[in-house]
């Protein structure tokens, strides 16, 4: 039985206490259980893999450089997506200096081109294109309610956005994309 | 298709059919958003190499004092001694450190040395036969199993490593052909937080090994 088999069974806290008392590569293992949905917001916020790679990439390495100051390690999760939305900011920033694009993922598009996922029958290209059509703060506000599940109360957490500018975010996010792939008005 | 909804008495909550539709939305945007699949192994090296000013390790108590005051370990091998010796009395030269004593003792004992100043070598000597391969992995290289490889001896039973230490506490251990870990039988051994024995080794400020 070796050290490094039993990780599995190690919580988020214990695994941020043996990073601290100096295993790297316990990291690893933390990034491991949290990689995915973090990308997704990434992926989702920013529109393009190559960005949110970097993005997420980025802020791995700080969430590494400042894992002392996880102040509950038990929820890692939610102070880590606190530093990836604020690189998302970061990075859509840059972005935005440059040349307005849609969102393309050609892996995914060409997987999915014409279809539509069934289980939602939406045609996830368009769904993107309306994401991308969203400022920022509502896309941020839209993801984070409806795609992640976080609470109103984590959001502000994460945001550092109020309670109620979040829900108007959401509420207004909601109406955009539905006029725009259903064709939906609210007055 | 157009549609005026009501029904909420707060303006900022979502209509039943606006929920359903986040609903689905929320669905379609779960999928297909893996994280590509060398991504860990690309921010790992990133970390590992401290790449830029944002990837440090951890802060922790250690940080701000002299650099060689804090636990730092460098490659080198055994026969190389004297060499980081000198390596050592060139800083010195500089004003960076005081005197230098070189010299490797006690080659038996995990702990041998070639003293300079705050910064000591320490030879780790572990037996074994049959091993394909010996890592040293400790709190001094990230519990890393990639960095220090041990050198075996002629006949195959004794594998050493020599690596600089700042006097201090340190935990380490052997990993025996990338799979066995095991506590150093010399020392005196810790279970740690994943259920195995780690070796403590603290070094004086002298060098020398306090048992």
């Amino acid at each position: 039985m070796t050290s490094l088999s039993l990780m599995n069974d190690l919580s988020d806290a214990e695994l941020i206490r043996a990073v601290l008392e100096g295993r790297t590569d316990v990291f690893a293992e933390l990034m491991a259980r949290h990689r995915d949905v973090q990308f997704r917001f990434a992926l989702r916020m920013l529109g393009d893999r190559d960005d949110a790679d970097d993005a997420l990439q980025s802020a791995f390495v700080r969430a590494y450089r400042s894992l002392g100051h996880c102040k509950e390690p038990d929820r890692f999760g939610a102070w880590l997506r606190q530093i990836v939305v604020n690189e998302c900011r970061t990075f859509g920033t840059a972005r935005g200096r440059r040349e307005l694009r849609l969102v393309r993922d050609e892996v995914v598009l060409e997987r999915l081109e014409g279809t539509e996922v069934e289980e939602v029958g939406m045609d996830l290209e368009l769904v993107r294109r309306a994401l991308e059509r969203l400022t920022p703060d509502l896309r941020e506000a839209f993801l984070l309610k409806h795609v992640e599940d976080h609470s109103y109360e984590e959001m502000v957490e994460i945001t550092g956005a109020g309670l109620s500018a979040l829900k108007m975010r959401v509420k207004r996010a909601c109406a955009q994309l539905r006029e725009q792939l259903e064709g939906v008005h609210d007055a | 298709m157009r549609e005026r909804e009501t029904g909420t008495n707060d303006s900022s909550e979502l209509t039943p059919r606006e929920a359903a539709f986040a609903a689905r939305l929320g669905a379609a945007l779960r999928a297909d958003a893996a994280a590509p699949e060398d991504f860990d192994e690309r921010v790992m090296r990133t970390i590992r190499t401290g790449g830029d000013v944002s990837t440090r390790p951890p802060l922790t108590a250690e940080q701000g004092r002299p650099w060689w005051t804090r636990k730092h370990a460098f490659a080198l091998s055994p026969v190389g001694t004297f060499a980081l010796a000198a390596g050592f009395a060139g800083i010195v030269a500089l004003g960076t450190l005081a005197a230098v004593q070189s010299g490797i003792v006690g080659a038996p004992a995990t702990v041998a040395e070639a003293r300079v100043d705050t910064v000591h070598v320490v030879r780790f000597v572990f037996q074994r036969e049959g091993a394909h391969q010996v890592a040293l992995v400790g709190d001094f290289n990230g519990w890393s199993r990639d960095v220090m490889p041990l050198e075996v001896s002629a006949d195959g039973a004794t594998w050493t490593r020599s690596v600089t230490l700042a006097p201090g506490r340190y935990e380490y251990a052997f990993v025996v052909d990338g799979q066995v870990w095991v506590a150093d039988p010399s020392s005196r051994a810790v279970r740690d937080e994943f259920g195995g024995e780690t070796s403590i080794l603290r070094l004086a400020s002298n060098g020398d090994r306090v048992m």
